[in-house]
């Protein structure tokens, strides 16, 4: 994980060199690129879970510095907050855990948990008036903190939007390293997650569900970055209901090839937005292919890894993970099966359709802009030329090593318990079962092609030819396009039911109630009108100058004083 | 066995070039501080790879304890 960490972030170090060169403020991004390392190294290295903690929650400051970069930019602080406050929600649940894990183990440090852990798998606990497992509480609320990080369904929202921020940022934060710190805290509980069947059919669900959901919406996303976020997402998904099936090495095994292929592609979609002058819409690109010949070979590369093409790198991974998934044998395997199947046809469609529309269609592009068009510095390539051969071969030569049977390259970090262990098993099931992912990632690369260049002509012709709105394949399409487009609603609805309603309350009671009015009565406002109403009040009803009320005050509060002193001193 | 000792830079050595980077940048340029950051970030990374080497391939059982 150090290796995958530190090599990463070394090319993108590298590669933002070149890439901001241009920006005034190139220190301070890098700055807080080597930063963000720091928090990440520290993170992976943690023996404890305090240490863990301290490097969570600094991927978390140094994402939100990096998303808000650009910081005269609306957008970019909006994406940088509501990635912050999406984490932040993720941060409490690992804080209340391992509250929890010291309550019950006496101990934050990792080897004395989870030597324990067998003892305590009993115990229950009281939790919101609710009576619930130890160790199915600290693995669900750990989870919930996986979720924030690695964007999992639920609270997912922050990822695509967190596109805001420079390019190299996207490749490092948002596709190789901190989004994986939720799989990778996961893995390191393995231990924790194995005793407690309940959250691993949990996490089974959550991914399979985050694997086929950002897959289907990022079929139709028009940005290059947010389609590349998507699938970032859906391979998240893919690692996490990995760890559901206690495929822990897999899934570790999938993160470092994910890291690597997926760096790739953020940063060769850099160089194509660096050279179209900064402009990310897809459907103002095209026919970049004779432009740009070597980021397309790049980005072709990528692609094919990711789609999991015959013995590069997603390969090796992709295939182990959806065959585990089926050798499982339970309804959550089952289904986790299935849905990662078709995700892997989704995976293949989009990939294809970035690369289609960025480099192979008919150019939309403003000729001022094409005019412009040139292939990055040495300094940015040479990064990805790296990266080339990491998703070309990582997976070949580190497969035995990760997934090699009896492969020591973990010692015992890693626990499976031994009611799971089904790599055996993994290896005997029917050779045509095996065929199916790749079947599927075929027929998702044939049919956007299909698609592109065949059947939107076709759908736009009958569309002329019949001058039909009610046209039924119209009207499908429509649907489905606005609905993956807007991601399924997930934003509108939180908008709608959660955030709209917490403005409301945050203006109507907490400001204009508490803070206006209770708080500035009472406190400084009201006061010091009071001391003006009363000395108006006496001036305009008993100071007139009236020598009778004068002497009468005089002996009243003589009395009066008089009166306190003997009840003081006595 | 010289190199198990110095696995504390591949953390501490970003944090050194965040902190020449960030609050040096006056003194040494932008080019500069870009310089030093990838120069630190390649140091760390290969001390990263002999790690890997002897974890993995090796076997070591090797904490880092920072501070703790």
């Amino acid at each position: 994980m150090i290796v995958v960490v530190g090599t990463v972030s070394t090319l993108v170090h590298m590669y933002s060199y070149g890439y901001m060169s241009g920006d005034p403020h190139l220190s301070r991004f890098m700055s807080y690129l080597s930063f963000f390392t720091f928090f990440m190294l520290m993170l992976v290295t943690a023996d404890n879970f305090i240490q863990l903690f301290l490097g969570w929650e600094g991927v978390g400051l140094c994402s939100y510095l990096l998303i808000g970069f650009w910081s005269t930019r609306i957008q970019a602080n909006k994406s940088a907050i509501k990635a912050l406050i999406l984490n932040k929600i993720g941060d409490f649940g690992v804080l209340i855990a391992i509250v929890l894990v010291f309550l019950v183990f006496q101990s934050v440090d990792f080897s004395t948990v989870f030597a324990l852990v067998p003892f305590f798998f009993n115990k229950t606990v009281f939790f919101l008036f609710w009576e619930v497992n130890v160790v199915t509480l600290i693995c669900f609320l750990f989870f919930i903190g996986a979720v924030g990080k690695s964007a999992q369904l639920g609270l997912h929202t922050w990822l695509p939007d967190a596109m805001e921020g420079p390019t190299p940022v996207s490749a490092l934060i948002h596709a190789a390293t901190m989004v994986t710190a939720g799989v990778f805290l996961i893995i390191r509980c393995s231990p924790l997650f194995e005793y407690s069947p309940t959250m691993l059919s949990v996490i089974t669900f959550v991914g399979a569900l985050t694997a086929f959901f950002a897959a289907t919406a990022g079929t139709v996303q028009n940005d290059l970055k947010k389609v590349i976020a998507y699938s970032t997402c859906s391979q998240l998904g893919y690692m996490v209901f990995s760890c559901g099936l206690s495929g822990y090495a897999v899934s570790l095994f999938h993160l470092a090839n994910h890291a690597f292929f997926k760096a790739l592609l953020f940063l060769s979609a850099g160089c194509v937005i660096h050279s179209l002058s900064d402009e990310q819409d897809m459907r103002r690109m095209g026919g970049l292919v004779k432009l740009l010949p070597l980021t397309y070979t790049l980005f072709l590369i990528g692609t094919l890894a990711l789609t999991g093409f015959p013995f590069l790198t997603g390969f090796y991974s992709k295939d182990v993970i959806l065959e585990i998934a089926y050798t499982h044998y339970s309804v959550s395997s089952l289904f986790s099966y299935w849905l990662g199947t078709l995700t892997a046809g989704f995976t293949a469609f989009y990939s294809f359709r970035l690369l289609y529309l960025t480099f192979l269609s008919e150019n939309n592009a403003y000729k001022s802009v094409m005019k412009n068009v040139h292939e990055s510095s040495w300094i940015m390539v040479l990064p990805l030329m790296v990266l080339v051969f990491g998703s070309i071969f990582v997976g070949y030569l580190a497969k035995d090593l990760f997934l090699g049977l009896g492969s020591d390259a973990f010692l015992n970090s890693i626990f499976v318990h031994p009611k799971n262990l089904i790599f055996i098993d993994a290896e005997f099931i029917p050779y045509h079962i095996k065929l199916i992912p790749l079947a599927f990632s075929f027929g998702g690369i044939f049919l956007c092609f299909f698609f592109y260049s065949f059947l939107l002509k076709l759908e736009y012709f009958w569309f002329n030819a019949y001058n039909n709105k009610n046209l039924n394949i119209v009207k499908v399409h429509h649907f489905l396009y606005k609905f993956y487009n807007k991601k399924w609603f997930f934003d509108t609805v939180y908008n709608l039911f959660i955030g709209y309603p917490l403005l409301k309350f945050g203006y109507n009671v907490t400001f204009k109630l508490m803070d206006k009015g209770v708080i500035e009565f009472f406190g400084p406002y009201g006061l010091s009108l009071l001391g003006y109403e009363s000395s108006f009040f006496m001036k305009t009803n008993y100071m007139r100058g009236n020598l009778k009320f004068y002497v009468q005050f005089m002996v009243l509060f003589t009395v009066f004083i008089l009166f306190f002193i003997t009840i003081l001193s006595v | 066995m010289f190199f198990l000792q110095s696995f504390i830079l591949i953390i501490l050595l970003p944090l050194l070039g965040s902190i020449v980077a960030g609050l040096g940048s006056f003194l040494i340029g932008r080019k500069g501080a870009a310089l030093v950051t990838v120069s630190l970030m390649l140091i760390s990374n290969f001390l990263s790879y002999i790690a890997y080497y002897y974890v993995i391939f090796k076997s070591h059982i090797c904490y880092i304890n920072l501070f703790t």
